[in-house]
């Protein structure tokens, strides 16, 4: 690179005008490349074995077939005597560590989490992450790295884009790996320990690091006795010899900051800390993977209400607004079912069976006459058969997404199917991807039908409403029912 | 196999950027075909007209202010400042002697580049006309695809995508044109470097650039194409309306490629209007919407509708209509016919009335171009004071020029003295006996537009009685009840006239599309 025009060359002979620096690492620097949306990477390092390693792992990462994953991975390789690549420039995002870290200079925590988008964003930002690690993970890939420095998010705080920038730390996944790489405070303890490489369950440690941190501000391992006593302490932590800062049992590494965890995680979350951060320490294999993640942080996300009063967002579940204590504003929960039209629920015990079968196997009672064909199935959770649930208000419409639609997770899961506004007690449907779908009564006497035109009904209090049917009725499909509650008027 | 647009071809966003700021806008992705060549390099400037200027005279050895203000007859404070400005570049030294880059930079600011670069050209599907833009690489817009199947243009950022309805204008039967060849593609990087050293971004390049870019030493064979076959491609660029009130009449269209309002586009999207009704529509909807937002103000209305009267006018007779004298008043007939076609059934007679005066000025003004661009003073010895005499002369005159006879009686019955005045005086308001006497000029006058105005017409001369009948009627206090139908037909005929004597397309009888 000449100092007076400052131009790399790629593998097709392509020249690329460097404009100004937009960061600077310990391996490198990466410039805005003039006159387009691409940036070029530049790896500075006189060894020049390392410098063949590394353009050959470039290649290799290049000819990986990513598909559309959220990456920033190299477009273009650099021709001698540059290594490095060129890439999408990432505009308007910024590391993650703007939402995990509070800045020396903010006064009120409350006031800084809310206005980088509050419990929603940093839950949807999380699950979108989970889902985008467990995609590389479903391609026999690992990310190596993960931490808030190299996971961009949307600048903008009602922005969810999300990037994973330094696409050299991705491998494949192999029993004999070597790689040994992490950024302090997010390696796995086998990592930290050098017992082994880098793998899906180091990501998803990583992952589960910053999530907490992201949510609870404060690390997961990381408690008062550790971070005031001897550094040698803080290694063990990462080293996983003390328990997690929100052992049920176990109270010698309990931390006095963070956010209180009922505020800002879901029990199915909690679930999934104890999970990783208490048995998982010592058993890699009692770590939930990165899918169990994104599914939990999205159903988490689903089931936050806006605040009228702070414009915060908290689970549905609590009493008041945790922020300001504002009163609950009214509100809409979707209640997202699964109907199996060959299967029927017998009358008298409630058991399951297809219609092809004359009695009820468990009881004996006879298969009704003109019965309904749609029953609904059991859903994840024990003894309830919602499959998900999400809420809206008059100030937060509800978009149905694929995701919430089918169950569906990872690529094109957040293509919107219908959207659905609450007026007042009048609730209206628009299917927003062309496709009609049916409406039922709850007595399934009356039927209607949503398509690009709105239809709306009226809501009880408490009461049942219309059923919307999110597939063809005669095959596998989610319902959705829709119960108006005004609990804090 | 032929090649053809799809809707999925690829889309490109050159950033393109208003002259001025926009009060209302709609992307729009418009075809072209792209021609991987090797051309030389086009340069972006980086001194102004003055600093080059300055330069210039430092490395001829001229380094005061006060020298330099002698030569180029500026002021020596002016001079001085400006000597500052490229002794801040490190363009000279403190001695005033030309630093490398200086003297690098002063060559490539007056030549052509010497370096050849791949790169691309741009073809117009319809026409063949190559864009005057060379760019060194694609510039891929991201898009997604509607259920319709069309594209939507995401912009904004990586971090807050922002997608905008784009109107997408695939040509149907579109064909390859003539691959462009050497020549084509140096003409196209020689007026690209032009558009970038020009002073003002806003002003497409047209005309020569007095000299101050020469052609350097490029060897013509070193210029080729490498692939034959040329590429689909949309460039994403958006038409609107300037924010300013002196100019919010007037649409424009960006350039795709960065530099301003475009003017061959404009032109290219004019073209296509009188095929494809959905993009004229689009260019209404762009002037309609603005004008609901300034019904608040008669003045903003007003203004807005002579935008929409400047894109009736070209949509009837192209925008070549803009350099003949009458456009005025073709502006104001079409201005006036706006407004009683808005108003509908709201319309007075006088507002009525007031459209056939214009229609009728419009005739009046042509016919005293005509009047003053082909004269024949002895015009006035063929005919005599003897009305009938006169008439027959005036019918042997649209006989031998192909005209339908006999006359209608009111042009018969001009009179000689009649004839004589308005050659004295053609801009004055008589249309009969200019009517007359220009078709006696045209007699003397083999390449007089008449002839073939009648050649194509030849009820010509019914057509122009019944315009100045109809509206001298009403110029001369009718009282009698308007139709819009009567006001409508007669427009088209003044349309038809005026596009037969012209010879700009479109001079049918066919409404506007409105």
């Amino acid at each position: 690179m000449s100092g007076g025009e400052r131009q790399v060359v790629d593998m097709n002979g392509m020249r690329y005008r460097l404009g100004r620096q937009l960061g600077q690492g310990g391996q490198g620097a990466v410039f805005e490349v003039e006159g387009g949306k691409l940036a070029a990477k530049l790896v500075f390092d006189r060894s020049a074995s390392r410098r063949d390693r590394l353009r050959n792992q470039l290649l290799q990462v290049k000819r990986l077939a990513l598909g559309d994953l959220e990456l920033a991975r190299p477009l273009e390789m650099l021709r001698n005597p540059h290594v490095g690549y060129v890439m999408e420039l990432l505009t308007g995002m910024v590391p993650l560590k703007r939402l995990t870290h509070l800045p020396r200079e903010e006064l009120s925590l409350t006031q800084w989490y809310l206005s980088g988008g509050g419990l929603r964003r940093r839950l949807r930002l999380l699950a979108r992450t989970a889902d985008l690690l467990s995609q590389l993970h479903g391609k026999g890939l690992v990310y190596s790295d993960p931490s808030p420095h190299n996971i961009f998010v949307s600048a903008a705080p009602d922005g969810h884009e999300l990037r994973l920038i330094d696409a050299d730390n991705l491998h494949y996944q192999s029993p004999s790996a070597t790689t040994g790489i992490y950024t302090p405070g997010y390696g796995a303890p086998e990592l930290v320990r050098g017992l082994r490489g880098v793998d899906t369950l180091t990501d998803a440690h990583a992952f589960a690091v910053i999530a907490f941190q992201t949510l609870a501000q404060v690390h997961p391992l990381l408690g008062d006795t550790v971070t005031e006593g001897e550094p040698e302490q803080e290694e063990a932590a990462l080293r996983g010899e003390f328990p997690w800062i929100d052992h049920p049992e176990d109270e010698r590494n309990r931390s006095s900051l963070g956010i209180p965890r009922d505020v800002v995680l879901s029990p199915r979350l909690k679930e999934l800390c104890q999970h990783t951060f208490g048995r998982g320490l010592t058993d890699r294999l009692a770590r939930p993977g990165l899918s169990t993640w994104a599914e939990r942080l999205h159903a988490a996300a689903d089931a936050t209400l806006g605040c009228p009063g702070c414009g915060g967002t908290y689970y549905v579940t609590a009493s008041a607004c945790p922020w300001c204590d504002s009163a609950k504003p009214a509100y809409v929960l979707a209640s997202f079912l699964l109907s199996d039209p060959v299967v029927i629920s017998c009358g008298a015990c409630r058991t399951g069976y297809t219609v092809e079968e004359a009695e009820c196997p468990r009881c004996r009672t006879p298969r009704p006459e003109g019965v309904n064909r749609t029953s609904l199935v059991r859903g994840p959770d024990p003894g309830r058969k919602r499959q998900a649930q999400a809420v809206l208000t008059e100030q937060t419409p509800l978009v149905i997404t694929e995701r919430l639609a089918t169950g569906h997770i990872g690529r094109g899961s957040n293509a919107p199917r219908l959207e659905v506004r609450l007026q007042g007690r009048r609730l209206w449907l628009k299917s927003l991807d062309g496709s009609v779908y049916p409406l039922s009564s709850k007595s399934g006497t009356r039927s209607n039908q949503v398509g690009e035109q709105a239809v709306d009904f009226p809501l009880e209090a408490g009461q049942g409403s219309w059923r919307l049917h999110l597939g063809k009725l005669e095959q596998l499909h989610r319902i959705v029912g829709f119960e108006l509650r005004t609990e804090g008027r | 196999m032929a090649l053809s647009f799809q809707r999925e071809d690829t889309v490109l966003y050159f950033r393109p950027r208003a002259h001025a700021r926009w009060r209302e806008r709609r992307y729009v992705l418009w075809p072209a075909w792209a021609y991987r060549v090797v051309a030389p390099e086009v340069r972006e400037r980086q001194l102004n007209v003055l600093q080059k200027a300055v330069l210039g005279m430092f490395r001829a050895g001229v380094t005061t202010p006060e020298g330099i203000s002698t030569r180029l007859h500026l002021h020596a404070d002016l001079m001085a400042f400006i000597a500052g400005e490229i002794l801040e570049k490190g363009l000279i030294d403190h001695q005033g002697l030309p630093t490398k880059l200086g003297l690098e930079v002063l060559e490539q600011e007056t030549l052509q580049s010497r370096r050849v670069v791949a790169g691309y050209v741009f073809q117009d599907p319809w026409t063949g006309e190559l864009w005057p833009r060379f760019v060194e690489r694609l510039q891929y817009a991201e898009t997604e695809m509607k259920p319709n199947g069309y594209p939507n243009l995401v912009l904004g950022t990586t971090g807050k995508p922002e997608p905008r309805p784009a109107y997408l204008h695939r040509p149907e039967r579109a064909s390859t044109q003539a691959t462009p060849d050497a020549t084509d593609i140096l003409e196209v990087t020689r007026r690209h470097g032009r558009a970038l050293r020009h002073s003002d971004p806003s002003m497409e390049e047209e005309e020569e650039d007095g000299g101050t870019f020469e052609l350097g030493t490029i060897d013509i064979e070193r210029v080729s194409l490498i692939e034959d076959r040329p590429q689909p491609v949309y460039l994403a660029t958006y038409l609107y309306l300037p924010e300013d009130a002196d100019t919010a009449g007037d649409w424009h269209v960006c350039d795709p490629f960065g530099l301003g309002a475009s003017t061959f586009l404009r032109r290219a999207i004019v073209r296509q209007m009188e095929q494809e009704p959905t993009l004229s529509k689009l260019v209404d909807q762009l002037l309609g919407r603005a004008l609901g937002e300034g019904m608040e103000g008669v003045r903003a209305w007003m203004e807005q509708l002579r935008g929409k009267a400047e894109l009736g006018v070209e949509q009837r007779l192209t925008s070549e209509i803009r350099r003949l004298p009458y456009y005025a008043h073709v502006l104001e007939m079409e201005l006036a016919y706006l407004e009683v076609e808005h108003l509908g059934t709201g319309s007075s007679n006088p507002k009525l009335r007031g459209v056939l005066l214009t229609a009728r000025r419009v005739t009046e003004a042509l016919f005293a171009h005509l009047l003053g661009a082909h004269r024949s003073p002895d015009i006035l010895r063929r005919i005599s004071r003897e009305p009938e005499h006169s008439a027959s002369i005036y019918t042997s005159t649209a006989a031998a020029l192909g005209l339908e006879v006999p006359l209608p009686q009111p042009l018969a019955n001009v009179k000689r003295s009649q004839v004589e005045s308005v050659l004295k005086h053609p801009d004055g308001w008589r249309l009969r006996p200019m009517i007359v006497a220009t078709l006696l000029t045209a007699r003397d006058d083999n390449r007089h537009p008449l002839r073939e105005a009648a050649r194509r017409e030849p009820r010509l001369l019914n057509e122009l009685e019944l315009i100045a009948s109809i509206a001298g009627r009403e110029l001369h206090g009718g009282d009698g009840a308007l139709s819009m139908t009567a006001v409508q037909e007669t427009v088209n005929r003044v349309y038809h006239v005026v596009g037969l004597f012209s010879g700009l397309a479109n001079g049918t009888r066919n409404p506007p599309l409105r």
